[in-house]
C-alpha cells in the first residue's frame, strides 16, 4: 500500500463518522430544507394552533415542573424518589399511548356526552396531554441548571444577612433564568409533538405544524415544497428556542466562574410546599402513567379484538431499534472520540454542543419527511426500505445520544486509558478488560434510551415504513384511526412490556456487575 | 555506568506551541532524577514524551540504550515497546477493577499466573488484606503502592512517576519517598520524577533538573543546586526569599548589590558590574550585627517556626524588606549582618513571576 493510501485509509478511519453526520442528517435535511418556499406558504392555521397550544402546555407543566425540579435538588425532600419514578415513567411513555388510554377512558359510557368528553376531545384535551407530556421535560431541565448552581448563592445571602427582601431577589434572580431554561425546553418539545396531534388532534381536525407537514405527504400527489416551508417554520420556532435555551445556558453557566461547587446544605421544605410538591408528583404519575396503563390493560384484556392483532410489528420495531441503537451508538462513539481529540479547539465544542441541540431544533417528522425528499430519487433509492428506516432512527436520536454521552464520558479520565496504553501490551484486553468496562454504565444507559426510543417512534415510522415490516407505532396509530381500540391497547402494552423488560435487565445488569464502573471519577 | 534514560536535544510542540526545547537529560540505574519546575514548564510533557504519549519533534529519546523517539528520523515507539513503568498523577488506577486486578492486568500471560505474581507483589507492598478492594475503598497511600505495584510488576528498570506524592498527607508522603528510594537501590532501576514541591528534591533526588519555560536551566546533585542556584526559581527551591532591588558591583571578594550607600555582598558567579539587579535571600543568612556596622531593620511582624523566630524585618535605608531566622526573638529595631554564602544575585534579564 503506498504511503498516500495508507494516509487516507487513515483519515477515513478517524473521519467515518463525519462522513456519516453528512450523509444522514446534513444531506437530506439541507436538500429537503431549501426546496421549500419558506414564507410563501405560511399556514397561519396551523402556526398559530401550534404556538397556542405549545405555549398554554407549557404555562401548565411549567409551574409543576419546576417545583419538582427545585424540591428535588434544592431541599431536602423525600418525594425526590417518586418525582424521579413519575418524570422516567411519563417521558418513557409514547404520547399516542397516553392518549389512547385517556381516549378508551373518557370513551366509556358513563364519561361519553360529559362536560370532561367535551373538554378532552377539544383544545383542552390536546393542551392537558402536551402537559403531562412536558412536566418531566421541565423537571429535567429544571434541575440540570439547578444543581449546576451550587449553594453559593443561599449561603452568601446567609452569611450577609442581607434581609428578607434582598435574600428573596437574589433568590429569584438565581431561579428565574433556570425556570425560563425549563420553558423554553418544554416549549420545544410541545411545538414538535406528533404522537397527540396524530391520534386525538386527527379525531378533532386541529391542524397544528407537525401533523401539516406529515399530511402534505401522505397527500397524493405529494406537496413536498409546503411541507418543506412548513418544516423550514417549525424549525425556524424550534431553532429560535434552542437559541434561547443556550443564551440562558451560557449566561447563567457564568455564575460558576471561580466558585467551587458544592452540595448543598440540605434544608427541609416548608410544609406547604412539600405537601404541594407530593401532590404534584402524585398526580403526574397518576394521571401521565398509571391511569393510561390501566386504561390500556382494561381495554385490552375487557374485550375481543375486532382485528387480529399485528404481533409481527413489535418484533419488527424490536430488530428497527437494535440495528439503530448499534449504529447510533458506533457513530456517536466516534464522533465523541475524535471531538475529545480536538477539545482544545473552540469550534468543535460548540459544533458538538450545537448538534447535540439539534435534537430540539429538528423535529422527526421533519427529518423523516426530508428523507422521503432526499432519498425517493437519484442513483440509489433507499425509500420503502427498512436499511432507510433504521439510518432515520439513528439520525433523529444521535443528537439526544451525543448530549447523554458526551459529559460521562469526558468525565472518565484521560489518564485510565494511558496508563493502559503503557502498561497493558495486547490490544484486546485493552478494549475488553480496560476501555469497554469503563464505559459500559454510560453505554448500556444510552443504548438502551436510543433502543426505547426507536421502538416506540412515531412520525419517521409514519414517512418510511417499509410495506410488509410495519413498525410498532405505526400499527399502534393505524389500529386507534381504525377504531379498533382494543388491538391498539394489546400491541402497545406488548410494546411496553418488552422495553420494561429489558431496561429492568439491564438496570440489574449495571448494578450487580458495574458498581464501580458507575462511580465516575474513582482513581483518576 | 551505562544510562538507563538517555535524552538528547528533545523538542516537542503542542498546537503549535514549543513546550519543550532542546531538553538533555540522563538516569542511571538505581539513580533518582528529580525533574522540577513550575505549572506550565512541561514537566509532564517531558514525562509523557519519554512514556511515549506524545511525540518528539525533534531530539533523540534512548531507553537501555536502544532508540525509543528519533525526531529527526520520525522514531516514535509505541508506549508499550517501550519497557516503562509509570505512576501517573492520582494514579490512574482503573476503577473496575480490584487491586489485584490492577496489578495482574498488565502482566503477559495466563491470568492465573498474573494474579498469583501481582499478590506477591502486593504482599511485599504490604496490601494483601486490600488486594480484593477497589481502587475507591483503598487509601491515598494504598492507592499509591498499587500503582507503584503495577509500574513494577512487569520487570522495567525506568519508572516514571508524574506528581506523584501530590494527594498524599506529609506523613503518608514522607514513607513512600523513603520505601521508593529503597525501592529504586534494590532493583537498580531508574526514577524519573517530576514534581513541583521542593520536598521532593530535598528528601529524594539523587540528581535534579530545573525546567523553566521548556528548557533546563539547571541539573545537578541537591547540593550543587543549594551552594550555586542558577536562577532565581532554583534559588527560590534551595530557600531563598524576598527580593531587594539595585545595581552589582564586582570586587576582589565577589558579587556586590548596591541599593544608594548600602552593599549587600551575595553570589552571583555571572554577574557582570553596574547592571540592573536583585538579590534572593536565605533567612538563615540574616543575623543580628553584635559589633556595629550592618543595615538598620525594623521587625514588623514574627512567627514562631520550630524552635526559632522567623521575623519579617523592613529595612529603611534600602526601601526592601527580608525574613531572618533567629533563636531569640530580637529587639524590634536592630542592625542586620547577612552571611554572603546564602545572598544569591542575579541581573535583571532573569525574568521572574513575582511570588
Amino acid at each position: 500500500m503506498t504511503a498516500r493510501a495508507a494516509a487516507l485509509w487513515r483519515a477515513l478511519a478517524r473521519g467515518w463518522w463525519l462522513v456519516a453526520v453528512i450523509l444522514t442528517v446534513l444531506y437530506p435535511l439541507g436538500a429537503f430544507l431549501f426546496h421549500g418556499r419558506i414564507f410563501q406558504h405560511v399556514d397561519k392555521e396551523a402556526v398559530g394552533n401550534s404556538l397556542g397550544i405549545a405555549a398554554a402546555a407549557t404555562a401548565a407543566a411549567l409551574p409543576v415542573g419546576f417545583l419538582l425540579a427545585w424540591l428535588s435538588e434544592c431541599r431536602r425532600w423525600r418525594g425526590r424518589g417518586l418525582t424521579e419514578l413519575a418524570c422516567w415513567l411519563v417521558f418513557l411513555l409514547p404520547s399516542y399511548l397516553l392518549t389512547l388510554g385517556w381516549q378508551t377512558l373518557i370513551e366509556r359510557p358513563q364519561w361519553m356526552h360529559t362536560a370532561v368528553a367535551d373538554a378532552f376531545f377539544g383544545i383542552g384535551g390536546i393542551v392537558s396531554l402536551l402537559a403531562l407530556k412536558g412536566v418531566p421535560f421541565a423537571c429535567f431541565a429544571g434541575r440540570a441548571t439547578l444543581r449546576a448552581m451550587g449553594a453559593e448563592w443561599d449561603e452568601v445571602a446567609a452569611v450577609f444577612d442581607v434581609g428578607r427582601v434582598r435574600a428573596a431577589a437574589i433568590a429569584a434572580r438565581a431561579l428565574l433564568p433556570a425556570a425560563a431554561a425549563s420553558a423554553v425546553v418544554v416549549f420545544a418539545e410541545s411545538i414538535q409533538e406528533f404522537g397527540i396531534p396524530a391520534t386525538l388532534g386527527a379525531r378533532i381536525h386541529l391542524h397544528v405544524m407537525p401533523y401539516d407537514i406529515y399530511t402534505r405527504l401522505a397527500t397524493t400527489p405529494a406537496d413536498f415544497s409546503g411541507a418543506a416551508g412548513l418544516s423550514v417554520q417549525l424549525a425556524a420556532i424550534a431553532v429560535a428556542a434552542a437559541t434561547v435555551h443556550i443564551a440562558l445556558h451560557l449566561r447563567f453557566g457564568a455564575t460558576l466562574i471561580g466558585a467551587r461547587h458544592r452540595a448543598r446544605h440540605p434544608v427541609c421544605p416548608r410544609r406547604g410546599v412539600a405537601a404541594a410538591g407530593w401532590l404534584s408528583a402524585a398526580a403526574t404519575l397518576v394521571l401521565g402513567f398509571v391511569i393510561p396503563i390501566a386504561s390500556l390493560m382494561h381495554q385490552a384484556f375487557g374485550s375481543e379484538p375486532q382485528v387480529p392483532v399485528p404481533w409481527s410489528s413489535v418484533a419488527s420495531s424490536l430488530v428497527y431499534a437494535l440495528l439503530g441503537a448499534g449504529l447510533t451508538l458506533a457513530i456517536v462513539m466516534a464522533m465523541l472520540r475524535g471531538g475529545g481529540a480536538s477539545r482544545s479547539i473552540p469550534w468543535v465544542t460548540i459544533a458538538m454542543e450545537g448538534f447535540s441541540l439539534a435534537g430540539m431544533a429538528v423535529p422527526g417528522v421533519v427529518l423523516g419527511a426530508a428523507y422521503v425528499f432526499a432519498f425517493n430519487r437519484g442513483p440509489v433509492v433507499l425509500y420503502g426500505t427498512p436499511l432507510l428506516l433504521v439510518i432515520a432512527y439513528s439520525s433523529a436520536v444521535m443528537p439526544m445520544l451525543v448530549r447523554l454521552l458526551r459529559a460521562p464520558l469526558e468525565q472518565i479520565h484521560v489518564a485510565l486509558d494511558e496508563a493502559a496504553v503503557v502498561h497493558v501490551a495486547d490490544p484486546g484486553r485493552r478494549l475488553l478488560d480496560i476501555a469497554l468496562p469503563l464505559r459500559a454504565g454510560p453505554l448500556l444507559w444510552a443504548g438502551f434510551m436510543a433502543f426505547a426510543t426507536m421502538v416506540f417512534e412515531l412520525p419517521i415510522s409514519e414517512l418510511l415504513a417499509p410495506p410488509g415490516r410495519t413498525p410498532l407505532a405505526v400499527s399502534i396509530v393505524n389500529l386507534m384511526q381504525g377504531m379498533n381500540d382494543t388491538a391498539a391497547a394489546r400491541l402497545g402494552l406488548a410494546g411496553v412490556a418488552v422495553v420494561g423488560l429489558l431496561g429492568a435487565g439491564l438496570v440489574g445488569l449495571a448494578s450487580r456487575r458495574l458498581t464501580g464502573v458507575l462511580q465516575p471519577g474513582v482513581g483518576a | 555506568m551505562s544510562a538507563v534514560l538517555e535524552v538528547s536535544g528533545l523538542g516537542v510542540a503542542l498546537g503549535g506551541r514549543a513546550v519543550l526545547r532542546a531538553i538533555d537529560l540522563r538516569a542511571g540505574p538505581g539513580e533518582v532524577l528529580v525533574v522540577v519546575g513550575r505549572s506550565g514548564s512541561g514537566k509532564s510533557t517531558l514525562l509523557r514524551a519519554v512514556a511515549g504519549l506524545v511525540a518528539a519533534d525533534c531530539g533523540t529519546i534512548r531507553i537501555h540504550g536502544a532508540v525509543a523517539a528519533d525526531g529527526a528520523r520520525g522514531v516514535h515507539l509505541a508506549p508499550r515497546r517501550r519497557a516503562v513503568g509509570m505512576v501517573f498523577q492520582d494514579y490512574a488506577l482503573w476503577p473496575h477493577l480490584s487491586a489485584l486486578d490492577n496489578v495482574a492486568m498488565v502482566v503477559p500471560g495466563s491470568f492465573a499466573g498474573s494474579r498469583r505474581r501481582a499478590g506477591e507483589l502486593l504482599a511485599q507492598f504490604g496490601l494483601q488484606g486490600a488486594a480484593h478492594r477497589r481502587p475507591g475503598a483503598l487509601s491515598g497511600g494504598q492507592q499509591q503502592r498499587v500503582a507503584l505495584a503495577r509500574a513494577l510488576i512487569g520487570g522495567s528498570r525506568l519508572l516514571l512517576m508524574d506528581e506523584p506524592f501530590s494527594s498524599l498527607d506529609a506523613e503518608t508522603a514522607e514513607g513512600l519517598r523513603i520505601e521508593l528510594k529503597v525501592l529504586a537501590r534494590e532493583r537498580g532501576a531508574a526514577v524519573l520524577i517530576v514534581s513541583h514541591d521542593p520536598r521532593d528534591v530535598w528528601r529524594l533526588a539523587d540528581r535534579v533538573a530545573v525546567l523553566e519555560d521548556g528548557r533546563i536551566t539547571q541539573t545537578g546533585t541537591p547540593e550543587e543546586l543549594y551552594r550555586l542556584p542558577a536562577t532565581p526559581l532554583v534559588a527560590r527551591l534551595a530557600g531563598a526569599e524576598g527580593r531587594l532591588a539595585g545595581r552589582t558591583r564586582v570586587n576582589g571578594h565577589g558579587a556586590e548589590l548596591c541599593i544608594g550607600p548600602v552593599a549587600i555582598p551575595g553570589v552571583g558567579p555571572n554577574v557582570g558590574g553596574g547592571r540592573s539587579a536583585s538579590a534572593l535571600i536565605r533567612p538563615q543568612a540574616v543575623s543580628i550585627a553584635t559589633h556595629g556596622g550592618g543595615i538598620e531593620a525594623q521587625r514588623v511582624t514574627h512567627t514562631f517556626e520550630n524552635g526559632r523566630y522567623r521575623c519579617y524585618w523592613r529595612l529603611p535605608s534600602v526601601g526592601g524588606a527580608l525574613f531572618g531566622l533567629h533563636p531569640e526573638l530580637p529587639a524590634p529595631s536592630v542592625r542586620l549582618e547577612l552571611q554572603r554564602e546564602h545572598v544569591f544575585i542575579y541581573e535583571d534579564d532573569h525574568e521572574e513571576e513575582q511570588p
